[in-house]
């Protein structure tokens, strides 16, 4: 299939480089070239043109990648809920690795007491996590269901939470991100037999952020603690 | 052999008979007039024989084909005339390329010849052309096509004088170096009369005459001199036409009759009229002209 | 002059070739309808968007639909002007019998389809460089790929086939009796009335007819059920103009 993708474009430039060079020769024995003909070439050529060329201007490169998305609207297995549960439940170990945005650690933590200052209106859901350890290194996880769009995974665009540490304050802040895709998806025809759906059924994964805080022993944790989810 | 053959031929219109019971023959490489008034059925019979429009009843044959929708038909004729429709997207160059396709025997040289000989521009398009240069584009069409049944139906409409002396001469050229099956139906019974081998005369669908054209010449006479002379001589025969012409002075169109005590030409001699030939076009009219109205148009202001 | 016999393939093939010329017209106002479905489309066909937290997101998609129904409506008309009494006569100006100009019909739709078809499914690509260009946005392909290529050259095309051969169908009808220009949209309209009314749960006739195709998602199956309607139509077409006498 990928090679097939990549012959048949050349296919079709060949075929209607032909067709036009045929077109031109023998037009001009047997018919008289006329607007029409040059409009109808020009036309075509520019479709073909655009055609080879589409690729370029669409931003598949990179990091976003199709994938298939389970049209299961099970709640207990969409990736929030269940990046949530394993969350709370403190069982980072089973995270799959795609959901990790940003590991970081603050080291030689010497204060006695942390404020941890989420942002509660749009920010994310923070958890914490007491270690047993008091190694002093406060460790930031930043977890995102990412973004999938139709089955078009956007995740790399997003940018992770802004976690800060200031003296004793830990301030977490979500970065308010705007996006304007444009899609471009197979037309009519070919949709009632791919069983594409483009405008109804839209799949979405809204990108919703976690951050997971491992919190060394004997450091107390003060502010707003309603806020965090606390692990046991 | 029978190029066209008609039989009771009969055609109608929403029940008015446009031709009536219409029988003939026209043997192949002639070239036939077809004469007849304004609505005589002229271009009805002629769009029968090539098969653009069906006959109601009666039998036609052409090229021993019943021509509506014969493929062998089309192919072997062209109907001609000023109403030749031509898709306005084709420049007349190219009209011209697609006769050559269309006619196994179309002469591309005759055709070349012509077209510049009447100084067209291949350039043009069909319908932004004159009725004159229509006509006579339509004509060159015609001629190039060589096909074995060639049907002008006024072919001659808007051209002017030169042109149209132009046309028949190379009509006439044309088919003696290649004989067909022509059929001309024309007003200007005049003009085309030199090139003539037969006509056919139709009058409301019918027909009146399909003679060699040198019969047709011999067919009738006129005959002038004091009235009651005339009279008396065309008491008991076929008149056509009769009109004062002066003063007890009668002019009469009889039609010649070999029966009984010598001709009529010899009676009026001896008599001591003029006799005089009629014109084939005099001769049509007269012959097409409503019995009632023998006079001719001059009826309508005489008696009032 | 010898007499020459006239063959039916070679007359269909003169008369396509000479169909091909003089139809040019209906190539240049594909060009021009196709552009226009372009210029309509490129706010996009749809959009979609929602804005969660500190994530707003906003989606244009940009299909070749609304280039798709243009050249649906560009092939219907098309094959009912080519049924007009002009179109027909100019045929029997050169060699023809009404068979043979209506195969050459059949054969100039099949090519205006296709090239219908082409057009149609590439200028999608263009309407998405134009996008991308001139609109602040980025673009992404959903799926896509060449083989949709040409299972989208194919099945367009037989859609445009489909739908020239109802026009060319229609075309005849009213050639036949100008009754019918009033009789069809009555009809149309009429049934889509009627069911509106009779309050019966039902669908409008037409829009089980439309769905018949539709719905098909089994690419031999549609081509199956295209194929079989747009010959029906040509068939019964044909039988029509058969009859029919050359008037000019």
């Amino acid at each position: 299939m990928m090679l097939l993708g990549a012959v048949l474009p050349i296919v079709f430039v060949i075929l209607f480089g032909l067709f036009f060079f045929i077109t031109v020769k023998i037009g001009k024995k047997y018919l008289t070239i006329k607007i029409t003909h040059w409009l109808l070439l020009v036309y075509v050529g520019v479709l073909v043109l655009a055609s080879v060329t589409v690729p370029l201007f669409a931003q598949e490169h990179g990091n976003i990648k199709s994938v298939q998305e389970k049209d299961d609207h099970d709640e207990m297995n969409d990736p929030y809920s269940q990046l949530y549960s394993k969350l709370s439940n403190g069982e980072v170990a089973e995270i799959d690795s795609s959901y990790l945005q940003e590991e970081r650690n603050f080291e030689h933590y010497s204060n006695k007491s942390i404020s941890i200052v989420p942002n509660t209106i749009n920010g994310p859901q923070v958890f914490v996590e007491r270690k047993e350890k008091a190694d002093a290194t406060i460790e930031v996880a930043i977890y995102s269901t990412g973004l999938v769009v139709d089955e078009l995974d956007f995740s790399s665009l997003l940018k992770p939470s802004e976690v800060e540490l200031t003296d004793n304050i830990l301030t977490i802040n979500s970065i308010y991100q705007e996006f304007n895709f444009a899609i471009a998806g197979n037309g009519y025809p070919v949709r009632q037999f791919t069983g594409e759906t483009m405008f109804e059924h839209h799949s979405f994964r809204s990108g919703d952020s976690f951050v997971y805080l491992r919190i060394p022993s004997g450091i107390e944790i003060e502010g707003n603690i309603d806020a965090l989810q606390l692990i046991n | 052999m029978k190029v066209i053959e008609c039989s009771e031929l009969t055609k109608s219109y929403n029940r008015k008979k446009v031709l009536n019971q219409l029988s003939f023959s026209i043997e192949e490489n002639t070239i036939t007039g077809l004469v007849g008034r304004n609505g005589a059925g002229k271009t009805t019979l002629l769009k029968i024989i090539a098969g653009y429009i069906k006959n109601t009843s009666g039998e036609v044959r052409v090229f021993s084909e019943r021509s509506f929708n014969s493929l062998n038909v089309s192919g072997n004729s062209i109907f001609v005339d000023d109403q030749m429709s031509f898709p306005p997207a084709l420049q007349l160059g190219e009209l011209l390329g697609e006769a050559k396709r269309f006619y196994p025997n179309y002469d591309a040289n005759l055709a070349k010849r012509l077209f510049d000989y009447f100084g067209f521009d291949e350039k043009a398009y069909h319908n932004r052309l004159s009725k004159g240069k229509t006509s006579t584009f339509n004509m060159i069409i015609g001629l190039a096509s060589r096909c074995p049944l060639t049907i002008f139906d006024e072919p001659t409409t808007g051209m002017d004088e030169a042109v149209r002396k132009d046309f028949y001469r190379a009509l006439l050229k044309d088919y003696i170096a290649h004989p067909r099956t022509i059929i001309i139906s024309s007003h200007h019974v005049d003009e085309v009369e030199d090139i003539l081998e037969d006509v056919l005369l139709i009058n409301k669908g019918s027909k009146l005459l399909h003679l060699p054209i040198a019969e047709v010449k011999e067919w009738a006479c006129g005959i002038k001199g004091n009235s009651e002379t005339v009279l008396k001589l065309i008491n008991n025969k076929e008149v056509l036409y009769q009109k004062e012409v002066g003063m007890n002075t009668l002019y009469a169109v009889v039609r010649k009759d070999s029966s009984g005590s010598g001709s009529i030409e010899e009676q009026a001699q001896l008599a001591g009229l003029e006799v005089t030939a009629v014109r084939s076009s005099d001769l049509f009219v007269h012959l097409t002209t409503e019995a009632k109205s023998k006079g001719g148009i001059d009826d309508v202001f005489n008696n009032y | 002059m010898s007499l020459t016999t006239t063959s039916l393939v070679e007359t269909v093939k003169n008369q396509y070739f000479y169909k091909l010329k003089a139809n040019i017209d209906s190539f240049s106002s594909l060009v021009g309808i196709q552009s226009l479905a372009m210029l309509f489309s490129l706010g996009g066909v749809g959009s979609s968007g929602f804005s969660g937290g500190d994530i707003s997101v906003n989606i244009k998609y940009y299909s070749s639909d609304m280039i798709f129904v243009f050249t649906m409506i560009w092939a219907f008309i098309t094959a009912i002007t080519i049924t007009t009494k002009p179109y027909r006569n100019y045929d029997f100006t050169f060699v023809t019998n009404r068979l043979s100009s209506s195969l050459a019909n059949v054969l100039f739709l099949g090519s205006a389809g296709l090239l219908g078809a082409i057009t149609s499914v590439l200028s999608g690509n263009l309407l998405q460089i134009i996008s991308a260009l001139f609109m602040d946005e980025q673009l992404y392909h959903l799926s896509g790929g060449s083989s949709h290529y040409i299972l989208g050259i194919l099945t367009t095309f037989f859609y445009l086939f489909l739908i020239s051969s109802i026009g060319y169908f229609i075309g005849t009808l009213v050639q036949i009796s100008k009754v019918f220009v009033v009789i069809i949209p009555v009809l149309f309209i009429g049934t889509l009335f009627f069911q509106a009314f009779s309050l019966k749960e039902k669908e409008p006739f037409f829009w089980n007819m439309i769905q018949f195709y539709t719905t098909e998602t089994t690419v031999s199956l549609f081509i199956l059920k295209a194929v079989l309607t747009t010959v029906a139509f040509f068939t019964l077409a044909t039988s029509v103009l058969n009859r029919l006498e050359v008037k000019r």
